[in-house]
């Protein structure tokens, strides 16, 4: 019996403290669905979270404000693009690095692994220089090309192709197989792991770029949703309710990520040591 | 038809690790060669150098006369039973059988037809669509068996494939695999460190310590006519035993074999024969099975040994007893001597001991099959 009220003390404080963390999404969320006059007026009580008179009239507004479906379209591609290519390229690297012989590799490693202090706010400014001359201002790839090659990425790669027994990919080049078709055939499908952390982080990082696009984008044409979500806050009225309904809608697309890939996401944090 | 030549080959790491020396090896056609020696010795490099998983430090590999060392591994159409199997984890049975075959580029209806061969012929037809982590040990061992010979190679290398099966299927195994290879006449090189492995598998077994190679011949001549002490250690279950002696003239200028309190005279062909190594170290080796009780028939010396233990084996027992070498006896040449000073004797007898550990008996001994090493280890001869 004392058993089960302790128990249920825990559950209880537990609850509390998951309450705690989930609240600032569950008012984003249900402000959302509020009307704009009641957001900021509610915003202190508990009626914050009570979304009596619920409608989705703050998104239609954001749809009407914004070209909502532009930005979506502009950050699913952009993040799209640079998650794929990320792996292919970073896996590739991780690889080569890990397992194949070649003069100068070492010293090539520890330069990668110097990249990886380096933040990007310290290369902004160069880096803009340099892509202005290139003329990429104001398009896809200049969103796209310079976040392909990560260096965390190849870290994450290189310990995880370290961690795989050598012999499968002996068993693989005596079985008649190259060194192309070994990568393809055998190492990535038992790779999945690494693949499925890579492409979170790679996601997460890109889907909430902010300073890189906002310096090299005017206008809405390649402009990825951070950057809408922001034009909400210089854009007359201020509609806290407008703001929220584009932030979930925002939110939403990683969530369904994070749930799907979930199984392999944990199993590559757990197997390369990399926390989140 | 295939061939394999190591020709002076050498292989040092690139930490500096001298692994294998000046190594020498010819393998006929169809050829079961078994490569053995202690942990370390270099087996799996040598194995691995022939597979080109390893580069070659110095020598030629030869492989049907062409040289190979520049070859990458798929070039060398070789195939390999690792330890470990190394199985492909995320394929089924199946596709790890059919792997090799869609490297060759086959056609589908090729691969599939030589994969169910296989799989019938080594019993895995039932597994087909099981993944690897879903097979026994034995099974998994079947399947890197199947996936090495679906491809007729020219040559099969096995590391130690049965290490890591229980006692009972390692037998079976190794015979199933002697069996396979007869009928396939598929030149093979096999690495095991157990030397009862090698005996019964081996056309021709090869010996290395120290990657150097020791001795290559069968078996049987392994037993009786090792080539140096290693060796003589080596092989045989217990290994021979190897003693410091040393060689004292007694009466009628006849020449006695002495070590510690043992004393055995040699007849006058013996003495001449053994006439020049007066006053040089000399080893002595005898066979556990070269013991005898001492009223055999056949026994034609006796000595007094203290047994120090027993092992009895049903039919069979092994008897421990004390090496009466005095060190001060012949001066120690090398740390092995010494060795092999401290160690005990074991001498192996038929039937259940009579005898308790502590007491002190009479053992028999067949003279014809004491062996004499010289100072450099080699085989001097069992001239008596
Ligand atoms: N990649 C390597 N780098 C440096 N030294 C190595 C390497 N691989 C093996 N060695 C060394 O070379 C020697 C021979 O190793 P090898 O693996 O061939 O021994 P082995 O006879 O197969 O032993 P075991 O029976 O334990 O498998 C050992 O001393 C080992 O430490
Ligand atoms: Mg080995």
């Amino acid at each position: 019996m004392k058993r089960f009220w302790i128990n249920s003390a825990i559950t209880l404080s537990l609850l509390a403290l998951a309450l705690l963390f989930i609240a600032p999404i569950l008012l984003m969320l249900v402000g959302s669905l509020k009307p704009d006059a009641r957001v900021l007026v509610e915003a202190g009580s508990w009626k914050a979270l009570l979304p009596d008179q619920a409608s989705l009239q703050n998104y239609g507004d954001v749809f009407s404000r914004v070209d909502f479906s532009r930005y979506m379209f502009n950050s699913l591609w952009i993040t799209g693009c640079v998650v794929v290519a990320g792996l292919i390229v970073n896996a590739m690297a991780g690889y080569a690095f890990s397992r194949m012989q070649w003069r100068g590799r070492d010293m090539v490693f520890s330069l990668v692994l110097m990249i990886l202090i380096i933040p990007l706010e310290a290369i902004a400014v160069p880096l803009f220089y340099q892509v202005t001359l290139l003329g990429w201002r104001d398009t896809y790839i200049v969103q796209i090309v310079p976040f392909i090659a990560n260096a965390f990425s190849i870290y994450l790669f290189y310990t995880f192709f370290l961690g795989l027994p050598r012999e499968l990919e002996e068993a693989a080049r005596i079985d008649g197989a190259g060194v192309l078709r070994t990568f393809i055939s055998i190492i990535v499908p038992n790779a999945k792991p690494a693949f499925a952390s890579v492409a979170i982080l790679t996601f997460l990082t890109q889907w909430s770029a902010f300073l890189w696009p906002m310096m090299v984008t005017s206008g809405e044409a390649v402009r990825p949703l951070p950057l809408g979500i922001a034009a909400f806050f210089t854009l007359p009225p201020l509609q806290w309710g407008d703001i929220f309904a584009f932030g979930v809608m925002m939110v939403a697309p990683v969530l369904l990520l994070f749930l799907i890939f979930q199984k392999w996401f944990v199993q590559g944090v757990a197997a390369t040591g990399v926390k989140g | 038809m295939t061939t394999v030549n190591f020709k002076n080959i050498s292989k040092v790491f690139d930490d500096g690790t001298g692994a294998v020396t000046d190594f020498n090896l010819d393998i006929s056609d169809g050829e079961l060669m078994v490569l053995v020696g202690p942990s370390g010795c270099g087996k799996s490099t040598l194995l691995r150098m022939l597979a080109g998983l390893e580069t070659v430090s110095s020598g030629e590999l030869l492989i049907d006369d062409q040289i190979v060392n520049h070859c990458s591994p798929q070039e060398r159409n070789i195939a390999m039973v690792f330890q470990n199997y190394a199985l492909y984890p995320h394929m089924t049975v199946r596709r790890n059988l059919e792997f090799p075959l869609k490297m060759m580029k086959l056609n589908k209806h090729e691969v599939q037809r030589r994969a169910n061969e296989v799989a019938e012929l080594l019993g895995l037809t039932p597994l087909l669509e099981h993944k690897p982590r879903q097979l026994s040990g034995g099974q998994r061992q079947r399947v890197a068996m199947g996936r090495a010979i679906v491809r007729e190679p020219k040559v099969f290398l096995m590391d130690e494939p049965l290490s890591n099966l229980d006692a009972k299927l390692r037998l079976q195994i190794r015979n199933e695999i002697a069996t396979l290879q007869r009928r396939m006449k598929t030149t093979t090189l096999y690495v095991t460190h157990d030397q009862v492995e090698a005996m019964t598998l081996g056309d021709r077994v090869a010996i290395i310590n120290q990657g150097r190679l020791q001795q290559v011949s069968e078996p049987q001549i392994l037993y009786e006519r090792p080539a140096n002490i290693f060796v003589a250690e080596f092989i045989g279950n217990p290994g021979m035993n190897i003693f410091k002696i040393a060689l004292r003239p007694v009466q009628d200028q006849r020449l006695a074999i002495c070590w510690g309190k043992q004393q055995l005279p040699l007849n006058a062909r013996q003495t001449q024969a053994l006439q020049k190594y007066i006053g040089k170290p000399l080893f002595a080796g005898l066979r556990p099975e070269a013991f005898r009780h001492p009223d055999a028939s056949d026994a034609d010396a006796k000595i007094e040994v203290e047994i120090e233990s027993i092992e009895s084996l049903g039919h069979e027992y092994l008897l421990y007893f004390k090496n009466h070498i005095t060190t001060g006896e012949v001066d120690s040449l090398r740390a092995k001597g010494d060795n092999a000073v401290n160690q005990p004797m074991v001498a192996r007898l038929p039937g259940k001991p009579d005898a308790r550990v502590g007491d002190k008996i009479k053992l028999g001994l067949v003279l014809k099959q004491l062996y004499l090493f010289s100072s450099s280890e080699k085989l001097v001869g069992n001239i008596l």
